[in-house]
Protein backbone atom coordinates (compact mmCIF):
# COMPACT_ATOMS: atom_id res chain seq x y z
CA UNK A 1 0.00 0.00 0.00
CA UNK A 2 1.08 3.40 -0.45
CA UNK A 3 2.09 5.33 1.65
CA UNK A 4 -0.19 8.62 0.97
CA UNK A 5 -3.32 6.60 1.45
CA UNK A 6 -1.63 5.29 4.52
CA UNK A 7 -1.55 8.78 6.21
CA UNK A 8 -5.25 9.29 4.67
CA UNK A 9 -6.55 6.70 6.68
CA UNK A 10 -4.67 7.60 9.20
CA UNK A 11 -5.98 10.95 9.28
CA UNK A 12 -9.29 9.61 8.87
CA UNK A 13 -8.50 7.57 12.41
CA UNK A 14 -7.65 10.24 14.19
CA UNK A 15 -10.56 12.45 13.56
CA UNK A 16 -13.12 10.13 14.41
CA UNK A 17 -11.12 9.42 17.61
CA UNK A 18 -14.22 9.62 20.88
CA UNK A 19 -13.91 10.04 24.78
CA UNK A 20 -15.43 7.63 27.12
CA UNK A 21 -18.77 9.71 27.97
CA UNK A 22 -18.72 11.96 31.04
CA UNK A 23 -18.97 10.26 34.59
CA UNK A 24 -17.78 6.84 33.14
CA UNK A 25 -15.38 6.05 35.66
CA UNK A 26 -17.60 7.29 38.46
CA UNK A 27 -19.87 4.83 37.09
CA UNK A 28 -17.48 2.19 36.68
CA UNK A 29 -16.25 2.61 40.39
CA UNK A 30 -20.04 2.68 41.89
CA UNK A 31 -21.06 -0.43 40.26
CA UNK A 32 -17.98 -2.83 41.25
CA UNK A 33 -18.30 -5.81 43.03
CA UNK A 34 -17.81 -5.32 46.94
CA UNK A 35 -15.26 -7.32 47.75
CA UNK A 36 -11.48 -7.15 46.10
CA UNK A 37 -10.33 -8.91 43.32
CA UNK A 38 -10.01 -13.01 44.59
CA UNK A 39 -6.12 -14.27 43.29
CA UNK A 40 -7.24 -17.53 41.06
CA UNK A 41 -5.68 -19.44 43.70
CA UNK A 42 -8.68 -18.90 46.10
CA UNK A 43 -10.95 -19.41 44.04
CA UNK A 44 -9.16 -23.54 42.73
CA UNK A 45 -10.39 -26.00 44.64
CA UNK A 46 -7.81 -27.94 47.03
CA UNK A 47 -7.61 -31.05 45.30
CA UNK A 48 -7.81 -31.02 41.79
CA UNK A 49 -10.40 -34.35 40.20
CA UNK A 50 -7.13 -35.91 38.82
CA UNK A 51 -6.09 -36.10 42.45
CA UNK A 52 -8.50 -36.77 44.27
CA UNK A 53 -9.31 -39.56 42.09
CA UNK A 54 -5.09 -41.06 42.33
CA UNK A 55 -5.75 -40.70 46.50
CA UNK A 56 -9.59 -42.58 45.95
CA UNK A 57 -7.47 -45.29 44.11
CA UNK A 58 -4.59 -45.77 45.85
CA UNK A 59 -6.21 -46.14 48.84
CA UNK A 60 -8.59 -49.04 47.33
CA UNK A 61 -5.56 -50.75 46.23
CA UNK A 62 -3.86 -50.88 49.23
CA UNK A 63 -7.19 -51.80 51.12
CA UNK A 64 -7.59 -54.52 48.73
CA UNK A 65 -3.63 -55.75 49.26
CA UNK A 66 -4.10 -55.41 53.12
CA UNK A 67 -7.44 -58.00 52.75
CA UNK A 68 -5.33 -60.19 50.74
CA UNK A 69 -2.53 -60.36 52.85
CA UNK A 70 -5.07 -61.35 55.96
CA UNK A 71 -6.63 -64.12 53.70
CA UNK A 72 -3.80 -66.17 52.97
CA UNK A 73 -0.69 -67.05 53.58
CA UNK A 74 0.93 -69.34 50.63
CA UNK A 75 4.11 -66.78 49.33
CA UNK A 76 7.36 -66.67 51.60
CA UNK A 77 8.68 -63.85 49.26
CA UNK A 78 10.58 -61.11 51.54
CA UNK A 79 8.16 -58.06 50.51
CA UNK A 80 5.11 -59.85 51.33
CA UNK A 81 6.27 -61.16 55.21
CA UNK A 82 7.46 -57.54 56.13
CA UNK A 83 4.11 -56.12 54.88
CA UNK A 84 2.39 -59.30 56.90
CA UNK A 85 4.25 -58.20 60.22
CA UNK A 86 3.41 -54.42 59.22
CA UNK A 87 -0.16 -56.23 59.14
CA UNK A 88 -0.10 -57.85 62.08
CA UNK A 89 1.65 -55.14 64.53
CA UNK A 90 -0.89 -52.53 62.91
CA UNK A 91 -3.65 -55.21 63.39
CA UNK A 92 -2.49 -55.63 67.59
CA UNK A 93 -1.85 -51.80 67.94
CA UNK A 94 -5.72 -51.48 66.50
CA UNK A 95 -6.55 -53.83 69.06
CA UNK A 96 -4.95 -52.46 71.96
CA UNK A 97 -6.72 -49.79 71.59
CA UNK A 98 -10.05 -49.78 70.18
CA UNK A 99 -10.60 -45.77 70.09
CA UNK A 100 -7.85 -45.42 67.32
CA UNK A 101 -10.36 -46.94 64.43
CA UNK A 102 -13.44 -44.89 65.19
CA UNK A 103 -10.93 -41.91 65.21
CA UNK A 104 -9.30 -42.54 62.23
CA UNK A 105 -12.93 -43.53 60.19
CA UNK A 106 -14.05 -40.52 61.49
CA UNK A 107 -10.79 -38.11 60.48
CA UNK A 108 -11.60 -39.55 57.09
CA UNK A 109 -15.49 -38.58 56.53
CA UNK A 110 -14.00 -35.57 57.83
CA UNK A 111 -11.43 -35.32 55.16
CA UNK A 112 -13.94 -36.09 52.30
CA UNK A 113 -16.36 -33.78 53.99
CA UNK A 114 -14.03 -30.92 53.95
CA UNK A 115 -13.12 -31.74 50.34
CA UNK A 116 -16.79 -31.77 49.02
CA UNK A 117 -17.12 -28.68 51.09
CA UNK A 118 -14.64 -27.53 49.25
CA UNK A 119 -15.32 -27.85 46.05
CA UNK A 120 -18.86 -26.57 46.00
CA UNK A 121 -17.74 -23.44 47.99
CA UNK A 122 -15.30 -22.67 44.93
CA UNK A 123 -18.24 -23.64 42.72
CA UNK A 124 -20.30 -21.16 44.02
CA UNK A 125 -17.66 -18.56 44.26
CA UNK A 126 -16.35 -18.88 40.61
CA UNK A 127 -20.61 -19.18 39.16
CA UNK A 128 -20.87 -15.53 41.27
CA UNK A 129 -17.57 -13.77 40.00
CA UNK A 130 -19.00 -15.05 36.78
CA UNK B 1 1.93 5.51 39.08
CA UNK B 2 2.52 2.17 36.87
CA UNK B 3 -0.34 -0.25 35.88
CA UNK B 4 1.59 -2.83 38.26
CA UNK B 5 1.26 -0.95 40.91
CA UNK B 6 -1.87 0.27 40.70
CA UNK B 7 -2.83 -2.85 39.88
CA UNK B 8 -1.12 -4.36 43.53
CA UNK B 9 -3.33 -1.90 45.52
CA UNK B 10 -6.36 -2.92 44.17
CA UNK B 11 -5.49 -6.67 45.00
CA UNK B 12 -4.63 -5.68 48.56
CA UNK B 13 -8.01 -4.21 48.83
CA UNK B 14 -7.96 -0.28 47.87
CA UNK B 15 -10.54 -0.65 45.39
CA UNK B 16 -9.82 3.33 44.64
CA UNK B 17 -6.63 2.51 43.02
CA UNK B 18 -8.89 1.01 40.27
CA UNK B 19 -10.29 4.37 39.11
CA UNK B 20 -6.79 5.68 37.89
CA UNK B 21 -6.56 2.65 35.59
CA UNK B 22 -9.93 3.34 34.08
CA UNK B 23 -9.16 6.63 33.85
CA UNK B 24 -5.63 5.78 32.19
CA UNK B 25 -7.54 3.41 29.75
CA UNK B 26 -11.27 4.84 29.08
CA UNK B 27 -10.52 6.36 26.15
CA UNK B 28 -8.91 3.47 24.31
CA UNK B 29 -11.35 0.91 25.70
CA UNK B 30 -14.52 3.19 24.27
CA UNK B 31 -12.91 3.67 20.64
CA UNK B 32 -11.64 -0.09 20.61
CA UNK B 33 -15.67 -1.05 21.46
CA UNK B 34 -16.99 1.76 19.27
CA UNK B 35 -14.73 0.97 16.65
CA UNK B 36 -16.04 -3.21 16.39
CA UNK B 37 -19.67 -1.84 17.03
CA UNK B 38 -19.76 1.09 15.13
CA UNK B 39 -22.70 2.42 18.10
CA UNK B 40 -22.43 4.65 20.86
CA UNK B 41 -24.04 3.54 23.08
CA UNK B 42 -23.61 0.00 22.90
CA UNK B 43 -19.46 0.73 22.84
CA UNK B 44 -20.55 2.45 26.23
CA UNK B 45 -22.04 -0.94 27.74
CA UNK B 46 -19.35 -2.90 26.16
CA UNK B 47 -16.51 -1.03 27.62
CA UNK B 48 -18.44 -1.10 31.09
CA UNK B 49 -18.85 -4.83 31.02
CA UNK B 50 -15.35 -5.02 30.03
CA UNK B 51 -13.98 -2.66 32.84
CA UNK B 52 -15.92 -4.31 35.66
CA UNK B 53 -15.28 -7.89 34.29
CA UNK B 54 -11.20 -6.72 34.46
CA UNK B 55 -11.94 -5.93 38.53
CA UNK B 56 -13.60 -9.38 38.58
CA UNK B 57 -10.82 -11.36 37.00
CA UNK B 58 -7.60 -9.15 38.21
CA UNK B 59 -6.95 -11.98 40.31
CA UNK B 60 -6.19 -14.43 37.50
CA UNK B 61 -4.06 -11.62 35.50
CA UNK B 62 -0.26 -12.65 35.50
CA UNK B 63 2.29 -9.47 36.52
CA UNK B 64 4.90 -10.15 34.02
CA UNK B 65 1.81 -9.67 31.26
CA UNK B 66 1.48 -5.94 29.54
CA UNK B 67 -1.51 -5.14 31.15
CA UNK B 68 -3.12 -2.78 28.06
CA UNK B 69 -2.75 -6.32 25.94
CA UNK B 70 -4.51 -7.84 28.31
CA UNK B 71 -7.32 -5.18 29.13
CA UNK B 72 -7.60 -4.55 25.25
CA UNK B 73 -8.24 -8.43 24.56
CA UNK B 74 -10.96 -8.75 26.96
CA UNK B 75 -12.36 -5.66 26.08
CA UNK B 76 -12.21 -6.74 21.75
CA UNK B 77 -13.77 -10.60 23.05
CA UNK B 78 -16.32 -8.06 24.74
CA UNK B 79 -17.68 -6.20 21.98
CA UNK B 80 -16.99 -8.77 19.13
CA UNK B 81 -19.45 -11.33 21.07
CA UNK B 82 -22.00 -8.05 21.23
CA UNK B 83 -21.30 -6.98 17.12
CA UNK B 84 -21.50 -10.96 16.79
CA UNK B 85 -24.60 -11.21 18.58
CA UNK B 86 -26.09 -8.01 16.80
CA UNK B 87 -25.10 -9.48 13.48
CA UNK B 88 -27.41 -12.61 13.82
CA UNK B 89 -30.25 -10.66 15.33
CA UNK B 90 -30.21 -7.84 12.49
CA UNK B 91 -27.78 -7.34 9.60
CA UNK B 92 -26.11 -3.99 9.25
CA UNK B 93 -27.87 -1.37 7.79
CA UNK B 94 -26.94 -0.50 4.22
CA UNK B 95 -24.16 2.52 4.96
CA UNK B 96 -25.40 4.35 1.39
CA UNK B 97 -28.96 4.90 2.81
CA UNK B 98 -27.22 6.26 6.15
CA UNK B 99 -24.94 8.67 3.56
CA UNK B 100 -27.56 10.08 1.81
CA UNK B 101 -28.90 11.41 5.25
CA UNK B 102 -27.01 14.81 5.59
CA UNK B 103 -25.75 17.07 3.32
CA UNK B 104 -21.68 17.21 3.26
CA UNK B 105 -19.30 20.04 1.47
CA UNK B 106 -16.47 19.25 -0.06
CA UNK B 107 -15.57 15.46 -0.37
CA UNK B 108 -11.97 15.72 -1.09
CA UNK B 109 -10.08 14.36 2.19
CA UNK B 110 -8.04 17.35 2.84
CA UNK B 111 -10.84 19.91 2.58
CA UNK B 112 -13.41 17.60 4.84
CA UNK B 113 -14.16 19.01 8.32
CA UNK B 114 -12.92 16.91 11.52
CA UNK B 115 -17.00 15.92 11.52
CA UNK B 116 -17.46 14.81 7.70
CA UNK B 117 -14.04 12.61 8.08
CA UNK B 118 -15.31 11.09 10.97
CA UNK B 119 -18.45 10.07 9.56
CA UNK B 120 -16.83 8.54 5.94
CA UNK B 121 -14.77 6.44 8.04
CA UNK B 122 -17.96 5.42 10.10
CA UNK B 123 -19.26 4.36 7.01
CA UNK B 124 -16.63 2.87 5.45
CA UNK B 125 -16.27 1.04 8.82
CA UNK B 126 -19.79 -0.37 8.33
CA UNK B 127 -19.04 -2.57 5.29
CA UNK B 128 -16.26 -4.30 6.89
CA UNK B 129 -16.48 -7.40 8.98
CA UNK B 130 -15.54 -6.75 12.59
CA UNK B 131 -12.56 -8.97 12.77
CA UNK B 132 -11.28 -6.49 10.35
CA UNK B 133 -12.31 -3.89 12.34
CA UNK B 134 -10.48 -4.63 15.53
CA UNK B 135 -7.50 -5.13 13.90
CA UNK B 136 -7.84 -1.75 11.98
CA UNK B 137 -8.82 -0.25 15.30
CA UNK B 138 -5.00 -2.09 16.87
CA UNK B 139 -3.37 -1.04 14.32
CA UNK B 140 -4.17 2.96 14.86
CA UNK B 141 -3.75 2.73 18.29
CA UNK B 142 -0.19 3.39 18.06
CA UNK B 143 0.96 1.82 21.29
CA UNK B 144 -0.30 -1.51 20.28
CA UNK B 145 3.04 -3.67 18.45
CA UNK B 146 1.91 -6.15 15.97
CA UNK B 147 3.27 -8.71 18.67
CA UNK B 148 0.44 -7.28 20.88
CA UNK B 149 -1.57 -7.23 18.09
CA UNK B 150 -1.44 -11.14 17.28
CA UNK B 151 -2.06 -11.95 21.31
CA UNK B 152 -5.02 -9.49 21.28
CA UNK B 153 -6.65 -11.24 18.64
CA UNK B 154 -5.73 -14.27 19.19
CA UNK B 155 -3.96 -15.01 15.96
CA UNK B 156 -0.31 -15.79 15.11
CA UNK B 157 1.75 -12.25 13.87
CA UNK B 158 2.00 -13.69 9.92
CA UNK B 159 -1.91 -13.45 10.00
CA UNK B 160 -1.93 -10.48 11.77
CA UNK B 161 0.65 -8.80 8.95
CA UNK B 162 -1.37 -10.31 6.22
CA UNK B 163 -5.09 -9.82 7.60
CA UNK B 164 -4.35 -6.04 8.47
CA UNK B 165 -2.64 -5.38 5.06
CA UNK B 166 -6.06 -6.67 3.21
CA UNK B 167 -8.09 -4.96 6.18
CA UNK B 168 -6.41 -1.68 4.92
CA UNK B 169 -6.58 -1.81 1.63
CA UNK B 170 -10.04 -3.03 1.85
CA UNK B 171 -10.77 0.24 3.93
CA UNK B 172 -9.02 2.34 1.33
CA UNK B 173 -10.87 1.37 -0.99
CA UNK B 174 -14.94 1.75 0.67
CA UNK B 175 -13.82 4.83 1.85
CA UNK B 176 -12.37 5.92 -2.02
CA UNK B 177 -15.58 4.51 -3.53
CA UNK B 178 -17.81 6.50 -0.76
CA UNK B 179 -15.80 9.69 -1.31
CA UNK B 180 -16.42 9.06 -5.38
CA UNK B 181 -20.22 8.43 -4.94
CA UNK B 182 -20.45 11.70 -2.63
CA UNK B 183 -18.09 13.91 -5.04
CA UNK B 184 -20.52 12.63 -7.56
CA UNK B 185 -23.47 13.59 -5.93
CA UNK B 186 -22.17 16.76 -5.44
CA UNK B 187 -22.05 17.64 -8.54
Amino acid sequence: MKQLPDDMLRQFWQDSKKEAPEGFSDFIMQNLPQHSPLSEALKKPLLSPGIAASLAGLLVVLALLLYNLKGSGQSSSGWYLTMQQWLDSSLSWLGSSPATLPTIGAFSVAIVLLIVLDRLLKRMLNRMEG
Amino acid sequence: MTDDLLIRMVKAGKAEAYRALVERYQDMVYNLCYKILLDEDEAKDAAQETFIKVYQVLGSFREDSKFSTWLYRIASNMALGKARRKKRAEPLEDARYVASDEQTGDSQPDNMSQEERSKFLHLALAKLDENDRLLLSLYYLEEVSMDETAEISGLDKNTVKVRMHRARKKLYNVLSSILNQEAKEAL
